[in-house]
């Protein structure tokens, strides 16, 4: 019975994790828009931002290991691509979270927006770097304004998440 | 006293001893992925067996996963094209009007073309081989365009076969595994495919920007460029075959412009049942 309730509340605690994985998944499935160059809002970025703002380090770097390994898989990606731009963003939301403690909802809007900005830039940087290119399309920019725009309807629902699953009780015994 | 001293000062250790393992961790990840871009980049042969492994791993899954999400996201364009409904039936009265002028024309042009070829006593081509595929996943980002669709070496595709919709080409095979293959679209930044003009036979390398645009890249200077000119695959290096349909030059894309612009397929973006051709570069079709 105790063994019952242990692997419940192991479960409970990585559910940000699994919601990543699962919404990641089913984003690559959506087919975007017609007349939008395939162009649709960056879903494992809202997650892994939104989790990393409210959980802080309690979201660790193993989870990101995986989810980072993922993406570059679904996408296509040379592998690691993503593992390293999401673990250079993981850096600075840490940052972020400690130095202006992120607590209320608007504020994690003001700081998600921000950070998806930053994100991009490395994306960017990175494409400079790797393949001595740069994207600048209405399509590189539409892909942006989509993330930030869809980041607040994810946000109530992973709100909902986080207080319906009292998660906040789990991370606190730990 | 002495003990709950004791308690506070190893609770601050665990605490500090924590921030720091959290903070060599994101150090690892990040050394640790630049390893893997590293190795990615001087042998890309060695992760290619992971990746195989992961299409073929993930292809029913997704496949399953994405019957839902598509079922809704179906039923927003079937409301969208109600919604556009007017409009398109204008656009396609013009479209068949022009299609009548070209039908007659193609008739005519088809049987002239029968009876040279029976004064010089052609042969027939042979059916080029293809197989049918649906699309299982795609990028949707800004940085890569690229697609998985639901076949892979078990149907005979191989890394290299060029991928078309009902128009033309949009993408060639980059990675295969059993049951499910990943698409390099046109339009993606790595894209590079070597051309000609339908028409004038003017040589140049069609490359994707991530947009709805390809770009025309080593094109001669001083040529003349039909309007509504096709672009189609050259055959150079032998990794593509010759004549297939790839892009289409206009020239109300670009008006004052100095880099040279061509519309990709049409309707690439729309991902419906696409066909691969089977062509082996070794030995043609």
């Amino acid at each position: 019975m105790i063994n019952f309730f242990n692997k419940k509340k192991i479960f409970i605690k990585y559910i940000p994790f699994y919601m990543t994985i699962i919404l990641a998944s089913v984003s690559s499935t959506i087919q975007p828009p017609h007349g939008y160059a395939m162009t649709f809002s960056f879903i494992p970025l809202i997650c892994i931002l939104f989790w990393s703002l409210l959980l802080g380090r309690y979201f660790g770097p193993i989870q990101f290991f995986f989810i980072g390994i993922l993406t570059d898989f679904l996408m296509g990606t040379p592998i690691g691509s993503y593992l390293l731009l999401f673990s250079i963003i993981r850096f600075i939301t840490l940052k972020v979270k400690e130095r202006f403690q992120v607590t209320f909802f608007y504020e994690n809007v003001l700081a998600a927006t921000i950070l998806i900005l930053v994100f991009y830039f490395f994306n960017n940087l990175f494409l400079y770097i790797y393949y001595s290119k740069v994207i600048i399309s209405d399509y590189f920019l539409l892909n942006i304004i989509s993330t930030i725009l869809l980041y607040p309807a994810f946000a109530v629902f992973f709100y909902w998440v986080y207080k319906t699953t009292s998660l906040e009780k789990y991370y606190a015994e730990t | 006293m002495h003990r709950s001293i004791n308690k506070s000062y190893l609770l601050k250790l665990t605490t500090y001893a924590k921030e720091k393992a959290h903070g060599i961790g994101t150090t690892i990840l990040i050394v640790f992925s630049i390893l893997l871009l590293l190795v990615g980049k001087v042998n890309e042969q060695s992760l290619i067996f992971f990746k195989s492994i992961y299409l073929d791993a993930t292809s029913g899954f997704l496949t399953i996963l994405g019957k839902p999400v598509n079922s809704v996201s179906e039923g927003f364009y079937k409301i969208n094209d109600l919604v556009y409904l007017y409009s398109e039936n204008q656009d396609l009265k013009e479209e068949n009007q022009s299609l009548h002028k070209w039908r007659h024309l193609a008739l005519e042009l088809l049987s002239e073309n029968e009876e040279l070829k029976k004064l010089l006593n052609g042969t027939k081509k042979t059916n080029e081989k293809s197989v049918a595929a649906r699309v299982i996943s795609n990028s949707g980002g800004s940085y890569v365009k690229t697609i998985t669709i639901n076949v892979g070496s078990k149907n005979g595709v191989r890394v290299g076969n060029p991928v078309l919709n009902n128009w033309g080409m949009i993408g060639r095979i980059v990675e295969i595994g059993r049951n499910a293959s990943r698409v390099l679209l046109t339009t993606d930044i790595n894209s590079q495919i070597p051309v000609y003009f339908e028409n004038s036979l003017h040589r140049a390398i069609l490359v994707g920007k991530n947009s709805d645009l390809l770009e025309l890249k080593f094109l001669n200077k001083r040529v003349y460029l039909q309007n509504e000119e096709r672009l189609m695959t050259s055959g150079e290096g032998g990794i593509l075959p010759r004549g297939i349909p790839v892009g289409l030059f206009s020239n109300k894309i670009n008006e004052n412009k100095e880099k040279l612009n061509i519309l990709p397929a049409k309707d690439w973006d729309k991902l419906s049942t696409l066909k691969v051709i089977l062509y082996n570069y070794n030995s043609g079709l």
